[in-house]
């Protein structure tokens, strides 16, 4: 990447969305006038057509992977992705091994987020899959639909060119169209903003957390952002999931936030992360994480950021915190 | 049924029960349950602690109204907790199965812990 | 014990089969022998929160022994025991067949067997009825009918009239099926309801009539949606308190 980081980074991703679009079109083209048009003199099927189909293929594939590369590297940090594919290796040896979550307690398992070892500290923070899952959605959405419009306008206009004029698939394409700008747009947007406000990588020392200790949070923010105001806040949530009816719905309450850093402004280059540490003691009675089949007490550290030329960010990664140990005695004793 | 308050996780909890004004004859079983639930705007959850449960052939080696001893200690979790949309409650549950198929069941609540809601 | 007073307005208190049914003294011997009229097929009617559930639970005992039950959220219980797991897995089958079988001789008046299906909005389609179980002793009851798609409810209404056993479901609109009964909520009987729940109780809840009545009007007759927000008042109330305010 070289110039305007944003510019770069949004250049390439359409770049190769265009590439992906273009070999689309022209496989579109190549296939379809064979197929309805065999008897036709163009594109005849020999060594010209089939350097058309590989050409077009090749533009296809290099197009959607680069595509859907320059998303993921916006949506996770290279740390952060080579932690999921350790990650991965690891739970696949787990299964092998034939080791299976502890049931029946009330304590979430805190095995799941202790899986990902950090850099500074001991442990990297996996964030809520929200902000990363909207982008994905877009892309792919944005993708899929402009990849049909295209297929739709070559075998359009292949029509109107020998005359047989389809006015219903013609005015259809209008609100495709419209779908398609808008799709795109949107995913623009958030890819924009993804980039300007980079990933968020948090470490903390020690997990599950305990009542009473001290633990440390490394903070490391991507991107090129200033912001007026960034805060990181420990925040507990109550969460109950009960039946209206047929619907099964799920509430939750924000019950108690402490800030443990911030809030203060701070400047993001792209060549200069923002890190940050900070230190922090739980009170030595406080609530500990709760999970049964209809209630939970989640708890989280919250990343909050605003900054003038992007929209407000929040960014949450759930921590599992645990009662205090008791002393091991026997067990019920029955007269 | 009797037994102390509040407790602290890891300290025993020691209760006595007995049945009265239930003639004998007519119980089939009996369950004492040292248990915590939820309660509130969501779906109940329960979690069993200490789980006895006395058949007929054993109702007849003491009296019911005589008092039964037990005890336990109590784990570390889940604490008691008084939220808005969540709480968690301790109790020990007494479960009578009369013969003509009718439950009678009585709780004590206690409370496990001390919290607050401010970190 | 301070702090430790429930909430008239939790689900444990709420939730169908907790409440009282509030109704006519006589209502539901008209509504069993409707039951027997309509050959033991037959839908309740009722928009959301109208108490359809609620009846159902009063209202199925009376009729038949409940040994199989599947909730909206997965929750399987086999005579009243909890088995886990969705759908009907070997150890549900199992304790269908235990239980059915120590029923044969079991000379009561309600000799159907009951399988009781709580239908989800979010997979209606993946509902598992078991039908090697039903014969023409047993009854079907889907609470959520109209989650159904046409030609899943054309296969339940066309299975069980093969089969000859009871259905009954709960609906939001007509079905093809005989109505059983119509249900909505009356200011009259949302004040019932409050006072039955409120009454075990030392917080009670002073709502006058008018406002009771835009309230069920604001939530379209929804009660169970009225109690959700009582609940809610409540739990501000108690916060007030604690605070001084």
């Amino acid at each position: 990447m070289s110039g305007w980081w944003v510019v770069g980074s949004v250049s390439e991703a359409v770049f190769y969305g265009l590439l992906f679009l273009l070999g689309i079109v022209s496989l579109t083209t190549v296939v379809t006038w064979r197929v309805f048009w065999p008897a036709s003199s163009i594109l005849e099927i020999g060594f010209g057509f089939w350097l058309m189909v590989i050409a077009s293929s090749s533009f296809v594939v290099i197009g959607l992977t680069a595509f859907l590369f320059q998303v993921s590297h916006v949506m996770a940090s290279p740390e952060l992705r080579s932690a999921m594919v350790d990650r991965a290796k690891r739970d696949h040896l787990r299964r092998s091994k034939g080791q299976t979550e502890t049931a029946g307690s009330s304590l979430p398992d805190a095995t799941i987020l202790k899986d990902s070892p950090g850099v500074r500290l001991a442990y990297r923070l996996a964030p809520n899959q929200g902000d990363t899952a909207k982008l994905a959605v877009s892309a792919a959405f944005a993708v899929a639909w402009n990849a049909m419009l295209s297929v739709l306008i070559v075998i359009c206009v292949q029509n109107h060119l020998v005359g047989n004029h389809e006015v219903f698939l013609t005015v259809l394409l209008v609100p495709f169209a419209v779908v398609s700008y808008l799709a795109t747009r949107w995913f623009f947007r958030l890819f924009r903003r993804h980039i300007g406000v980079g990933p968020t990588t948090l470490e903390i020392s020690d997990l599950p957390l305990l009542p009473g200790n001290q633990y440390a949070l490394y903070l490391c923010q991507y991107g090129r952002v200033t912001f007026k105001q960034l805060k990181v806040s420990l925040a507990c949530y109550e969460e109950t999931t009960y039946q209206q009816g047929t619907d099964v719905r799920t509430e939750r309450h924000e019950m108690t936030r402490k800030v443990v850093l911030g809030p203060e402004q701070f400047v993001v280059e792209p060549e200069k992360p923002l890190e940050l540490d900070c230190q922090f003691t739980l009170p030595i009675d406080m609530m500990h994480s709760f999970q049964s089949s209809h209630n939970a007490i989640v708890w989280k550290v919250v990343v909050e950021g605003d900054a003038p030329r992007w929209r407000t960010f929040c960014r949450s990664f759930p921590i599992v915190v645990h009662p205090r140990p008791v002393p091991a005695r026997d067990v019920a004793n029955l007269n | 049924m009797s037994l102390q308050a509040g407790l602290e996780p890891g300290e025993s909890l020691e209760f006595e029960y007995a049945v009265q004004c239930v003639a004998p004859e007519l119980v089939d079983s009996l369950e004492v349950s040292v248990m915590w639930y939820t309660e509130g705007k969501g779906g109940e959850d329960i979690g069993v602690h200490l789980f006895q449960r006395i058949g007929r052939e054993d109702l007849t080696e003491l009296a019911l109204d005589q008092p039964r001893r037990l005890s336990c200690d109590l784990p570390a979790s889940p604490l008691s907790f008084e939220g808005r949309l969540l709480k968690i409650r301790w109790c020990v549950r007494l479960r009578l199965f009369l013969r003509d198929g009718r439950e009678l069941s009585a709780d004590k609540p206690f409370y496990l812990g001390h919290l607050t809601t401010d970190l | 014990m301070d702090g430790l007073s429930s909430n008239p307005f939790s689900t444990r208190f709420t939730a169908p089969g907790q409440v009282d049914w509030i109704g006519p003294s006589d209502f539901f011997d008209v509504l069993c022998k409707r039951w027997q009229a309509s050959n033991y097929r037959a839908a309740i009617l009722g928009a959301h929160g109208s108490g359809k559930s609620t009846l159902l639970e009063h209202f199925v005992p009376m009729v038949a022994e409940v040994v199989w039950r599947r909730d909206a959220l997965g929750c399987c219980t086999v005579d009243g025991d909890e088995v886990g797991g969705e759908g009907v897995g070997c150890e549900v089958e199992q304790a269908i067949q235990t239980t059915v079988g120590e029923r044969q001789g079991f000379g009561s008046s309600a000799t159907q067997c009951a399988y009781w299906l709580q239908l989800r909005k979010s997979e209606p389609q993946s509902m598992v009825v078991p039908w090697g179980k039903l014969s023409s002793a047993s009854l079907l009851v889907l609470d959520g009918y109209e989650q159904l798609n046409f030609w899943r409810r054309a296969i339940v209404l066309w299975r069980t009239k093969k089969i000859k056993t009871g259905l009954l479901v709960t609906s939001h609109r007509r079905t093809r099926l005989p109505t059983l009964c119509e249900l909505s909520v009356s200011v009259v009987t949302a004040r019932a309801v409050i006072e039955r729940l409120t009454a075990k109780f030392d917080e009670g809840v002073q709502i006058k009539d008018t406002v009771l009545q835009q309230r069920l009007e604001q939530r379209g007759g929804n009660l169970r949606d009225v109690l959700m927000d009582l609940y809610d008042e409540v739990e501000q109330r108690r916060l007030g308190r604690k605070r001084g305010w």
